[in-house]
């Protein structure tokens, strides 16, 4: 009998942890939308590529493209990795950076090293956000 | 006694565990949010063909709210003399299907940088179900 009287309070503290411990993680929980069933969502954002252009080393057909600069969007604000890749049937440059983007566009100029041919039919700039 | 101060450290410890519990925060802002669109890729022509071999070299898009409305295209008219060409810009969904294009067509003389002007698309589409946006330069003998 006095021994349970002792452990009385240890219990009671047990239950009251537990109870602690399941109401701070249905609290955090509920608030995170990776299962879906969560009441506030995770920002999903799309990026947006309003333009590009290309700087060419000279007029004549035989050119190379030596950079150029992108204007890129994201609809969540944030810190992003950007890859910008070049290609042309000749092959192709990548060019990475760490960018604060949001829904107002931000212009990045690029460099290509070394120049890459700008062949027919032409060239694909392809442009990636991925968070910081 | 030795007992009860056992027991009793037990009991502030798993209370001082409770607190600390209740304090507990998971903060959303350190989740990553997630990519619907990472990625998004422009095509620039250049034509190789007899009398034909301009190239682009930079398109801009315009919008209104998410919706693109417009487009201004500068291309280098690298063959010469006076003629037409029809610039025209698509837009293609993730599967690589057009969704929506505008075109535009002048005459243009010399050799140089050249601007079309695109002032719609047809049928309207939202910037943010674009991934592949596609320019082409072509000599035709009219615009009509």
């Amino acid at each position: 009998m006095s021994s349970a009287r002792r452990l009385l309070p240890l219990i009671l503290a047990l239950l009251a942890s537990s109870a602690a411990y399941a109401a701070a993680l249905s609290m955090a929980s509920g608030s995170i939308d990776q299962l879906g069933r969560g009441e506030a969502p995770v920002n999903r954002y799309y990026v947006r590529l309003l333009s590009a252009s290309i700087n060419v080393n000279n007029n004549a057909f035989n050119n190379q493209i030596t950079g150029g600069s992108v204007s890129v969007a994201s609809t969540i604000p944030g810190t992003y990795i950007v890859t910008i890749t070049v290609s042309t049937s000749a092959g192709s440059r990548t060019y990475a950076t760490t960018a604060s983007l949001s829904p107002t566009p931000t212009t990045i100029t690029f460099t290509l090293n070394p120049a890459l041919p700008y062949t027919a039919p032409g060239a694909t700039i392809s442009v990636r956000a991925d968070p910081a | 006694m030795r007992q009860r101060t056992a027991l009793l450290t037990i009991f502030f410890a798993l209370t001082l565990a409770s607190l600390t519990a209740y304090s507990l925060v998971i903060s959303i802002a350190s989740v990553d949010p997630v990519a619907v669109k990472p990625a998004m890729e422009i095509s620039l022509g250049k034509n190789n063909v007899p009398g034909n071999n301009n190239e682009v070299r930079s398109v801009s898009l315009s919008l209104t709210g998410a919706t693109v409305t417009g487009a201004t295209v500068q291309f280098y008219k690298r063959t010469p003399g006076l003629y037409s060409v029809r610039t025209t810009v698509t837009l293609l969904d993730a599967n690589g299907n057009t969704i929506s294009t505008g075109t535009a067509c002048g005459s243009y003389a010399g050799t140089g940088i050249r601007t079309a002007t695109i002032a719609s698309f047809s049928p309207a589409a939202s910037i943010d179900g674009v991934y592949r946006v596609g320019v082409a330069i072509e000599r035709v003998a009219s615009c009509v």
